[in-house]
């Protein structure tokens, strides 16, 4: 990839192309997890890579790459989530097409996880979304928000209370309306 | 539910949820943008015009960077003879505000307090204890106060300023993450910290002696408050408070928080704004260093696009100081309040005025957290841009960036050893 990204800092369509097509996917699933909207998601892809393409020969460091298009990225998810609120627009529920459930979390469970997550701020899901999900370590999340790794490590830490609070909220609800509806 | 089962679930969903489809046209649209414009240039272009423009300029001008060259040498000169100055007469304690000389700066690294000569010299672990960090020297600069872990509970311990002697100070209460991702901080004579520790599931302040006696917990227990930062004229602590619950209505990708004031002694709670936004909204307040005015820089706004605000305690009056297109965060004053730094989303650290004005760039070689030098012209950050690394940067960019590795996992907060002048 190293030799990819040099040759994309020195103008070659080809190799940044090459790049995009083995990125996008990963972008995507990303972006639509922040952002819960698949529409937002791929304006945020689309915005990412053609800012990529822009900024590559700034880049000083071919190795940290990957980390560089997150960082683009992740700013690329704020600004779709600010202009989304200067709009009025609400933000649509993403319809999820779910697999077979497993044995170890059923749809409701998902539900469930899915409601609580689509309650916490745009950064407590991008902190999950950057270190559960694409699994990078918590200096390398760091880097990408801009945050030290102290701010990191509390924000994962805040966002997990977010979202248990949020399940036990949704729990609390459930039982009101199974009382409601008797 | 564990915190593991939780995150297991989540990684779960996030498995089923973060499908990795690219959608038809995406890239086709990419590439019809991409295949005709151009790319910004990098440092290597810039550098072939600078040397062209250096080229075309008059004689006299293409001496410039001799002199330039000579100019840091002698700045460098300038810095280590203070340096050295400082470290011979240093004994007597440094005055909490203003400029003072150069002394340590510490920081973590591999879960130890390290500290070092701002020069890259003399780097030395200072702890032994489990899983130190985020040290902060006391004001007069004979004492550091840091956390760690005993007895397999995090813990705050105050040291002599070269690591000996650590006495801990919050037995008993719990420190969690949010807690240690704000320093403690001093009171202005040196004789008192405040921090903030779990209390039940809120997060309160507390204010201990150094020596670990009279430790009282203070404020409102329906808050949950962290980033405590103490006022120059010793009269009052500042604080971050959010009510979870109200955080938790303020609805989706907003929080909900405020900026309060408290007496040291718990008494006269007061809340001077309040707001909804990014997470970092009204978080580590940072006092002017000036006791005869009481102002305070935090950031305000959006994820994508925060702003440096002041607030002037005496007045009730808040301005927005920064208004740039890039999010702004991680406000820090000078030592004399005659500047005010923070760091821009586009990895730039920008240096004004306190009122906002004359706004400088400078390189991007340390990107956020900044902890200005006592003598005001380096600024102490860390930055990620190759690998995690603290550094010393000067401020008018006339020596190079003095870099030091830091691969541990808990790096959490650095600061720098005021010493008398």
């Amino acid at each position: 990839m190293r030799d990819q990204v040099i040759r994309a800092q020195n103008g070659d369509h080809e190799a940044f192309e090459q790049l995009a097509a083995a990125m996008a996917g990963r972008l995507v699933g990303t972006a639509t997890l922040i952002l819960r909207d698949s529409d937002a998601a791929r304006d945020a892809v689309q915005e990412t890579l053609i800012e990529v393409w822009r900024s590559l020969p700034t880049l000083r460091d071919p190795a940290a790459f990957e980390a560089w298009v997150h960082r683009i990225l992740v700013r690329a998810c704020y600004s779709a989530v600010r202009s989304n609120r200067r709009r009025a627009v609400e933000v649509r529920q993403l319809d999820i097409d779910v697999p077979n459930p497993s044995d170890e979390q059923s749809i409701d469970d998902r539900d469930r996880i899915e409601r609580a997550f689509r309650r916490l701020t745009t950064e407590q899901r991008t902190a999950l979304v950057l270190h559960h999900h694409l699994g990078l370590p918590l200096a390398e999340s760091a880097g990408i928000l801009q945050i030290p790794v102290g701010t990191m490590k509390s924000r994962l830490n805040r966002a997990t209370e977010a979202l248990r609070a949020a399940l036990d909220a949704d729990e609390r609800e459930g039982a009101a309306l199974m009382g409601w509806t008797g | 539910m564990s915190s593991n089962d939780l995150d297991r679930q989540l990684v779960g969903w996030f498995a089923s949820a973060g499908v990795e489809h690219v959608p038809d046209g995406l890239l086709d649209d990419v590439y019809a943008v991409t295949r005709r414009s151009g790319q910004r240039r990098g440092p290597l272009g810039r550098l072939v015009t600078a040397a062209a423009t250096w080229w075309r300029a008059p004689a006299i001008m293409r001496m410039a960077p001799r002199h330039v060259f000579y100019l840091a040498v002698i700045a460098l000169l300038v810095v280590a003879a203070a340096v050295a100055i400082a470290s011979v007469g240093g004994r007597r304690p440094a005055p909490p505000f203003g400029l003072a000389a150069n002394g340590l700066i510490a920081f973590d690294r591999d879960g130890a307090i390290v500290i070092a000569r701002p020069d890259g010299t003399e780097v030395s672990q200072i702890t032994t204890v489990v899983d130190a960090s985020g040290p902060v020297f006391a004001p007069d600069g004979t004492r550091l106060a840091f956390y760690g872990t005993v007895d397999g509970a995090s813990t705050i311990l105050v040291a002599q300023a070269d690591g000996r002697d650590p006495i801990p100070v919050s037995t008993g209460i719990e420190i969690d993450d949010l807690a240690m991702d704000t320093p403690m901080s001093w009171s202005p004579d040196s004789q008192r910290i405040v921090f903030s520790g779990l209390a039940g599931e809120q997060r309160q302040l507390y204010v201990a002696n150094v020596d670990g006696t009279d430790t009282q917990a203070i404020g409102d227990r329906e808050l949950s408050t962290i980033d405590p930062a103490w006022s120059p004229d010793g009269a009052w602590i500042a604080f971050h408070g959010f009510d979870p619950a109200e955080d938790a209505a303020a609805g989706e990708y907003r929080t909900t928080a405020g900026l309060y004031l408290i007496r040291p002694d718990g008494r006269d709670q007061t809340l001077l704004v309040k707001g909804d936004g990014g997470d970092f909204i009204y978080r580590k307040p940072q006092w002017l260093p000036d006791p005869e005015r009481s102002v305070l820089a935090y950031a305000v706004g959006e994820p994508s696009a925060y702003d440096i605000a002041v607030f002037d305690v005496d007045s009730v009056t808040e301005t927005v100081i920064s208004e740039e297109p890039a999010a702004e965060l991680w406000p820090a004053w000078a030592p004399d309040g005659s500047a005010l730094t923070w760091a821009a989303s586009d990895g730039r650290i920008r240096v004004a005025r306190p009122d906002g004005t004359m706004v400088r760039a400078l390189s991007p070689d340390v990107d956020y957290e900044l902890v200005w030098s006592p003598d005001g012209k380096f600024l102490l950050g860390w930055t990620s841009e190759k690998r995690s690394e603290m550094a010393v940067m000067s401020i008018d960019e006339s020596s190079p960036t003095v870099l030091f590795p830091v691969r541990g996992r808990s790096l959490s907060h650095w600061s720098w050893q005021r010493r008398a002048p």
